[in-house]
């Protein structure tokens, strides 16, 4: 009898279960939901989470579509490329789909080289074989850099200029790792073949290099004025940067040492402040050579030439520098101009600089100036007058700067 | 026979047991995945965040190429901060926390962080959040306030270009925002890449690029909204690399009411078509269109033809092959060669001249407009020369010819 009831109340049950109500025919959401929360991060674990991101990164040989490949079989990438070839997007330089190509091609040339090779060669429109040997060359095997060169130089019909540059650059690190005297043998060989090194993209070299003697190679001398040989110098400034500070200066003077520092951002603003004590060691001549060189680059980002200047010993010197990074003002930025100008102690000497600005004949005061708010002119005029300007002054530099 | 107790009580047991039973079960089991869709949204960011790994995706282009365009974006991070309060994103973008010392790795971490939270700042808030950035100071209020400003040049041009002309101001060049104004615009159709183009245009930095455009994007209105021609020739390109007649059928058209504006694109269509069928196809495809725009600007079309990148010898040799007179090809050589082009090129175009007098005659003709750059001096006039003395013993002229060209090239320049 139990039995009995039990089974009337599954039926009866079942019958009055709880059911979804109907709901609106609206198309599914694209997305997976999430299979399991994720636990509330503190900020100092987001903190932690962003900076193992950042140096992951920074490694080299950095690839987050390793993982996204290499499930995929070689049939399936052949069948993406094809696909592709018959995609605008996926031809044309820029398209948005040239990345997913570029990226399905460096897989297969991991993988099976010569084979990737011998389906490249087959692609009958030259403009996309054109247009996939940029993304080739830097996605080819750097284990295989000696192919890479030879592939260069049996397809220079399908390079243009220095777009093979990665290959090139693979085979300098690679034969860096057998020496100094290695590499300079290479760029021998590289010059005498006739390509092209206007390229200066970061090549590294071994911790350990020894760009002493690099630098007296035949090699070396015989290329060291094209853009990509000079690049190669760029690890000694991380590896030794007084060494090469010293080097640099004397062979290719303050304008040629500029092209090796970084560009001025939070994370190398350490480098300009180096550098700024590294002008008192120079003589007059470089030192006023390297400030003029350094110059533009402040225009852009004065915060760096406040950095730089804190590195100089000379107060004079350190003054001078802001009141360099204060030209800013002539492109209509006034606030920088003012902090640059209040990290001069004497306030006279920020008047003085400011007089001494003229607008005529400065590109900082021609088409890219801004236009300055009336409140940024006030607060121009409250500032001198807190400098002690007197009233000329202040109407004579409000009339030149901010007219 | 008299029901005993237990029995009496058996009864509703077994009802409510199996009832109750049945009911719970229900209640656990999970529902079809279609159950959630009558759900409210889920954020914009949710719509998109994928939980599985990217590589359980299906193996083909069209699922590589979405994954490649999320990469940048962390979906971990950005999930935490979507859980986030305002004030709470606020104080991890500020706090100064020793987590984040001097070392490089350090400082590029903390300012990826502060990008973070801008953006997602910004997606809350809107441009409250750009007001709220501009009171902070230093470091912060630069990384925050450019992120911003290139947020809002994304998603709302027009209100943001004040900004941007104003955190130029303090802080120089901003990185990237005017490519996000423009990839924004592309996916909202032709009126706003137009417009775009119109408020950023005159910073020198905008280039509508040849991808990305939207399926159904209207490149006809395009055209005929954009006034400067710089920005059209991309998106030609796209265009003809999409439906080649209908692009060329449009610009002839136009050419007719635009005084031969639209005519200076046959280069952008020559690239645009060369993508798809091959650089020999297109340059017969092209040069056999040539007579399809008015007669008055029919040599212009042929000029244009060198488009606004160097070609390749390949380009060139096609071309000069397919041009059906010599007319044609003595106007298109000399839109090629320039002391300034490219060496392939300038050789395919000479080449193409058999003889020593035909190459004297396309020389001359070149000569004439570098006499500004040989008056100017300088390091200018230097290139110029020793181009044409190149250009002269590849040719293999004989003496009375480079003079010639050397006196044309040495005349003062016509008047401006």
């Amino acid at each position: 009898m139990f039995l009995a009831m039990l089974s009337a109340g599954v039926w009866l049950g079942w019958r009055d279960r709880p059911r979804a109500a109907p709901v609106p025919e609206i198309p599914a959401p694209v997305v997976r939901l999430p299979r399991k929360p994720e636990p509330r991060w503190s900020p100092g674990e987001f903190r932690s989470h962003v900076l193992d991101l950042v140096v992951l990164r920074q490694q080299p040989g950095y690839d987050p579509l390793a993982e996204v490949l290499a499930g995929w079989s070689e049939a399936e990438i052949r069948a993406a490329l094809d696909e592709g070839l018959e995609d605008p997007e996926c031809v044309l330089p820029g398209g948005s789909g040239v990345a997913a190509m570029d990226a399905l091609f460096g897989e297969w040339m991991e993988r099976d080289l010569e084979s990737a090779i011998a389906w490249f060669d087959g692609i009958k429109i030259d403009p996309a074989r054109v247009r996939m040997a940029s993304g080739l060359s830097y996605r080819w095997p750097a284990g295989h850099a000696d192919r890479g060169l030879e592939f260069v130089l049996t397809h220079r019909d399908i390079f243009v200029d220095s777009s093979p540059w990665s290959i090139l650059a693979k085979n300098f690190e690679a034969s860096a790792r057998s020496g100094a005297d290695a590499l300079g043998r290479m760029l021998e060989r590289v010059s005498d073949e006739g390509l092209d090194l206007r390229f200066g993209d970061t090549t590294f070299l071994p911790a350990d290099f020894d760009y002493s003697a690099f630098v007296r190679t035949g090699g070396f001398l015989k290329t060291r004025d094209e853009p990509a040989v000079s690049a190669l110098l760029s690890g000694w400034m991380v590896q030794d940067r007084d060494a090469a500070f010293d080097w640099l200066i004397e062979n290719k003077g303050p304008s040629g040492l500029v092209e090796f520092l970084p560009e001025s951002r939070e994370a190398q603003l350490e480098n300009w402040e180096w550098l700024g004590a590294k002008v008192g060691t120079l003589d007059e001549e470089n030192r006023e050579s390297l400030l003029a060189a350094l110059e533009p680059a402040w225009r852009q980002d004065s915060i760096a030439g406040d950095r730089f200047a804190e590195g100089i010993e000379d107060p004079e010197l350190r003054d001078e520098v802001h009141g360099i990074g204060a030209r800013v003002i002539l492109r209509g930025a006034v606030e920088p101009a003012i902090r640059s100008l209040e990290k001069i102690e004497d306030p006279a000497k920020r008047v003085t600089i400011l007089l001494a600005m003229e607008r005529a004949g400065d590109p900082l005061a021609g088409s890219f100036r801004q236009p300055v708010s009336e409140s940024t002119a006030a607060l121009l005029r409250e500032k001198l007058a807190e400098w002690q300007a007197d009233e000329d002054q202040i109407n004579a530099i409000l009339k030149e700067l901010v007219p | 026979m008299k029901p005993s107790l237990q029995t009496v009580l058996a009864l509703p047991a077994g009802l409510l047991v199996g009832y109750l039973g049945v009911l719970a079960f229900a209640a656990v089991v999970p529902r079809d995945p279609g159950g959630d869709r009558g759900s409210p949204p889920l954020p914009a960011s949710a719509r998109t965040v994928p939980t599985e790994s990217a590589a359980d995706f299906p193996h083909d282009l069209k699922h590589l190429r979405r994954v490649i365009r999320d990469l940048g974006r962390d979906d971990r991070l950005v999930r935490q901060l979507e859980r986030m309060e305002i004030s709470e994103l606020r104080e991890l973008a500020l706090a100064d926390s020793p987590d984040f010392g001097k070392s490089p790795d350090q400082a590029k971490a903390k300012a990826f962080l502060q990008g973070l939270v801008a953006s997602e700042l910004f997606r809350r808030e809107g441009f409250a959040a750009i007001e709220w950035a501009a009171g902070l100071e230093g470091w912060t209020r630069a990384t925050m306030l450019k992120k911003m400003v290139t947020d809002a040049a994304a998603s709302d041009p027009a209100e943001a270009r004040p900004w941007v002309e104003k955190v130029t101001n303090e802080y120089g060049r901003i990185l990237n925002y005017a490519i996000a104004a423009v990839d924004g615009a592309k996916n909202r159709g032709a009126e706003d890449l137009a417009m775009v183009c119109e408020l950023y245009g005159g910073s020198g930095s905008l280039d509508t690029g040849i991808g990305g455009f939207a399926a159904d994007f209207d490149f006809a209105k395009f055209v005929s909204l954009t006034i400067d021609g710089h920005y059209i020739s991309h998106p030609v390109s796209s265009w003809a690399s999409r439906d080649r007649e209908a692009a060329l059928a449009a610009l002839v058209e136009h050419s007719k009411e635009d005084g031969g504006k639209s005519v200076r694109y046959t280069g952008a269509l020559f690239k645009g078509a060369a993508a798809v069928m091959g650089t020999d196809a297109a340059a017969l495809w092209i040069t056999s269109k040539l007579d399809d725009f008015p007669a008055g600007f029919r040599d212009q079309a042929v000029k244009s033809l060198r488009g606004n990148a160097m070609l390749s010898r390949r380009e060139v040799e096609a071309v000069m092959a397919a041009l059906p007179s010599r007319h044609d090809r003595l106007l298109f050589a000399g839109e090629v060669i320039s002391p300034f082009g490219n060496q392939q090129g300038n050789e395919a175009a000479l080449a193409a001249f058999g003889t020593p007098e035909a190459r004297t005659e396309i020389l001359l003709g070149v000569a004439s407009r570098w006499r500004r750059a040989m008056a100017q001096g300088g390091s200018v006039s230097e290139t110029t020369l020793e181009f044409f003395e190149d250009a002269m013993d590849r040719a293999d002229l004989p003496e009375s010819s480079r003079q010639q060209i050397l006196g044309s090239l040495h005349q003062p320049p016509d008047p401006p």
